[in-house]
């Protein structure tokens, strides 16, 4: 059974959390007075509550967004870290949108996020184009740009929009109409779910199913291959930018107008970051992305649950996380039993 | 009957990625013999000599070596044993003499910390004059020929007291000449004392030199022979498991031969300032296959990566049907026609992950065919793999299985169905049999013949003497970036002469080149 390539992917993943939470309870052991209830809080605290899975669901939209935009980056081999920029930049577009006034509740938020992600969009174009023309290294442009669009988004909202009567960075508040409604009550699950999951299946179809998914599958596996077989490497570098660029500026959107009343972030949010880890863990598949978005927010929910109801401090999560990354991204990891089943469905063949 | 030095049983080896690269072999090796391996590249040679050097780890079974249970955690550790192994590709500094190439590493000392020149030169020189080699050791190894580097290579495991020594395709890179002289020296090496691995899959070669033959088949062992006991015939039946006809010629039709379908006008590449291409001018008609044989690095691959335009060439034209296509991006040149089976088919040839299908439509994507309005069609996909699986006898299990679960023979053939499927006018077919089994590699030149038949032009470029005269109707021969040699009729060619002309050593008047061109 373990022979087969995905079952082996499944049963990996499933033994790196296994192994992670095995040393979660011993440092738990060790930290807290009370280790085995601190330990089933951080488990299963999160399904006791329609507004803990709530919580989860908020959680993981933002962090699924940020994942699928760098996980087109990844998938063609560009190793661009921008995404983090891009969703703070963007969060003041969605800030400059959503403040004006607009009579519809259907059309604003609409327009709002649109706007958003085609700056997203535009903005990645730049790494994009050095990359695509220069071969400029992407990570290092890709950071740097984070650094330009905080530095502008900053001064952006302190010159042009801070609201006067709250007390450090924060724009004026978004108008009742820009927001996205929550769509289950008792919890603050909004429509942003539903503009994921219409992306996901976007996505999915988009890599899988048409030819510029199929060129950026190719590059992504073998670059000299998609340059012999005669793609296009300038464009398709430009176009994944956009898109991922697009899916970053539409994340921050959704984000902003489903969960905040106004532009607060005086600091990189970290979203883009974690949506490197959030493909990683998900191989770079769109519904992987999702649930490795899931799982994380799931953690970090119980996590928070946790600190608020026992002893342990809610960093604890931090090293759970830690861990599971490492054991999931080791190329090695178990690898000695897949290739004794290999072994042994090789002798059987040849018996 | 004299005692065995080495002594393998039962090794097995599995690669990470699950393929099996050897399962179960016993083989021993005798003190003062020279003993070949021969098989396909994937027969798990090269592999089975990775172990013995420490390069690689067997997976289960022991390796007895003096007498003692042995596994060398990496080459250092079978250097200082007396084991030493000459790579297909050379791994010497270009930019140090011989001697110091030689020496490097347990370079004999002065004052505890410097290299003593002298002493190098002097060791070297002696150790050179010892086993019959006559060479300069004072030279700059960039300046010196490929055999002669092989030489330095040989000579730096004899300085290490190599008591076993591991040839991995010595022969690949040699003409028939050098191929000869080099078999004078592994000659006297035996007689000396020392154990010779000679791998190979020439057989001609490998029963000239040979004392023992162990043939090894998809990771396994077939057995190993007395030289006197087992003919060339009968190699090939275990290699393969089957007879193979090696001549062509009832495949090929007599073609119309009329127009010209491919051109290359005046081709030149300079690289650091080095000439690679010197005005390189030849013709190929509709229907004819043109060989272009040479040793390897002597521009042949700078030449057709140029045609297909994956690298820059300096000055030159080309054209197809008379359209020239000198500056058409890679895309526009196949929309014209062109088709192309590239050398290394790991690097180019393939995506690696991707599956069977995804490596067949590659350059066929976005083809109407294959495609809806905004989806690929999946189904039509699928039916032209099948049918391109089929055509071919690619042995995978469906087209959705992952490319590299294939055996090599099998990848090259998704590889050339591939190219074969543009319906191309022009085929540009770079190695496109080595490192393959014999039976994939009939299979390929019957489709390449095939081709042929159909009136396209093929360019076959291969450093398998072997291949370009079994299957080319022309012939040109290419030496340190120039057209030396042009033969109207492959038949008419005989290897030796070939040889003469790989070498340098011959070269044919202006006229004849000429003729290369077709006017």
């Amino acid at each position: 059974m373990l022979a087969n390539e995905r079952i082996f992917e499944v049963v990996k993943m499933a033994a790196a959390v296994l192994l992670a939470l095995v040393l979660t309870f011993i440092l738990l052991l060790i930290f807290s007075a009370q280790p085995l209830e601190s330990f089933s809080k951080m488990l299963f605290a999160p399904l006791t509550k329609v507004r803990y899975m709530g919580n989860v669901i908020e959680t993981m939209i933002p962090l699924s967004f940020a994942g699928l935009a760098t996980a087109l980056l990844f998938r063609t081999k560009l190793f661009n870290l921008g995404t983090e920029g891009i969703f703070y930049f963007c969060g003041v577009v969605t800030a400059a949108v959503a403040t004006q006034t607009m009579s519809s509740a259907l059309i604003h938020p609409f327009v709002t996020i649109m706007i958003s992600g085609l700056v997203g969009g535009l903005i990645a174009l730049i790494p994009g184009f050095f990359k695509a023309k220069y071969n400029t290294n992407e990570l290092v442009t890709s950071l740097m740009m984070n650094s330009i669009l905080f530095g502008l988004g900053l001064f952006i909202i302190k010159n042009f929009m801070q609201a006067l009567d709250v007390p450090g960075v924060a724009s004026h508040l978004f108008q009742a109409t820009a927001k996205l409604p929550v769509i289950i009550p008792s919890t603050r699950i909004h429509f942003g779910i539903v503009i994921l999951i219409i992306t996901v299946v976007l996505l999915q179809l988009m890599l899988f199913h048409t030819k510029l998914g199929y060129t950026i599958r190719m590059t992504g596996l073998n670059k000299n291959f998609a340059k012999y077989s005669g793609m296009n490497a300038f464009w398709l570098f430009l176009v994944v930018h956009f898109i991922s660029g697009f899916i970053g500026g539409v994340g921050s959107s959704v984000e902003l107008l489903g969960m905040y009343n106004r532009f607060q972030w005086s600091a990189l949010p970290g979203l883009g970051f974690t949506g490197a880890l959030m493909a990683m863990l998900g191989r770079n598949h769109p519904v992987g992305v999702v649930a490795a978005a899931f799982a994380i927010s799931y953690l970090r929910t119980g996590a928070d649950i946790m600190a608020r109801t026992t002893d342990v401090p809610v960093e604890i999560v931090a090293v759970v996380e830690a861990v599971v990354v490492l054991f999931v991204s080791s190329q090695y990891f178990l690898r000695k039993y897949h290739e004794r089943a290999l072994i042994k469905k090789g002798g059987e063949q040849n018996a | 009957m004299s005692e065995i030095i080495l002594d393998l049983k039962d090794i097995t080896k599995i690669y990470s990625n699950g393929v099996v690269a050897n399962r179960n072999v016993s083989v021993d090796f005798r003190k003062g013999e020279i003993h070949s391996i021969v098989g396909e590249n994937g027969a798990g040679k090269s592999t089975l000599m990775k172990i013995i050097f420490g390069i690689e780890h067997a997976s289960s079974g022991t390796i007895t070596y003096r007498g003692k249970p042995t596994q060398f955690h990496n080459s250092m550790e079978a250097i200082l044993n007396g084991i030493g192994m000459v790579h297909q590709h050379f791994m010497l500094i270009d930019d140090f003499s011989v001697a110091e190439n030689i020496v490097l590493g347990m370079e004999p000392k002065q004052k505890r910390f410097f290299l003593n020149k002298k002493e190098a030169v002097n060791v070297t020189k002696n150790l050179a004059k010892k086993y019959n080699f006559d060479m300069d050791v004072t030279q700059r190894v960039s300046r010196l020929t490929v055999s002669a580097k092989q030489k330095v290579e040989i000579l730096k495991t004899l300085y290490r007291d190599a008591e076993v020594i591991i040839l991995d395709e010595p022969t690949a890179v040699l003409t028939p000449q050098e191929t000869q002289a080099l078999f004078e020296n592994l000659k006297h090496f035996k007689n000396m004392g020392h154990t010779i691995l000679f791998i190979s899959h020439k057989l001609n070669e490998v029963k000239a030199i040979s004392d023992r033959i162990t043939i090894m088949q998809n990771g396994e062992s077939r057995g190993t022979f007395n030289n006197e006991d087992i003919t060339i015939e009968q190699m090939t039946e275990l290699i393969v498991g089957r007879k193979v006809s090696l001549s062509y010629d009832d495949f090929k039709f007599e073609s119309d031969r009329d127009g010209v379908a491919f051109k290359v006008e005046g081709l030149h590449l300079m690289k650091k300032g080095v000439p690679i291409l010197k005005d390189i001018n030849f013709a190929i008609r509709e229907g004819e296959i043109l060989g272009v044989a040479g040793v390897q690095g002597n521009g042949q691959s700078e030449l057709v990566q140029g045609l297909v335009g994956l690298a820059g060439i300096n000055g030159g034209k080309w054209f197809i049907n008379d359209q020239d296509i000198t500056s058409l991006s890679v895309d526009q040149k196949r929309i014209h026609g062109l088709a192309y089976i590239p050398e290394d088919r790991m690097k180019e040839g393939i995506a690696q992950g991707a599956t069977v299908a995804e490596n067949l439509i590659s350059s066929y994507y976005r083809r109407k065919e294959i495609n809806g309005p905004i989806f690929m069609n999946d189904k039509a996909i699928g039916k032209v793999a099948t049918q391109l699986i089929k055509m071919f006898s690619v042995r995978t299990k469906n087209y959705k299985s992952k490319i590299e679960s294939l055996s090599g023979g099998n990848i090259q053939k998704v590889v050339v169905a591939r190219e074969t499927n543009t319906d191309p006018k022009v085929m540009i077919a770079e190695q496109p049999t080595r490192g393959i089994d014999i039976g994939s590699a009939e299979f390929i030149h019957k489709q390449l013949i095939d081709m042929r038949n159909r009136n396209v032009a093929i360019l076959l470029v291969s450093a398998d003497l072997n291949e370009v005269m079994e299957v080319s109707d022309r012939l040109i021969v290419m030496y340190e970036g120039e057209i030396v040699a042009h033969f109207d009729r492959t038949k008419d060619v005989g290897e030796m002469e070939l040889g003469l002309y790989m070498l340098g050593v011959k070269r044919q008047d202006e006229e004849s080149l000429k003729r290369a061109s077709l006017c």
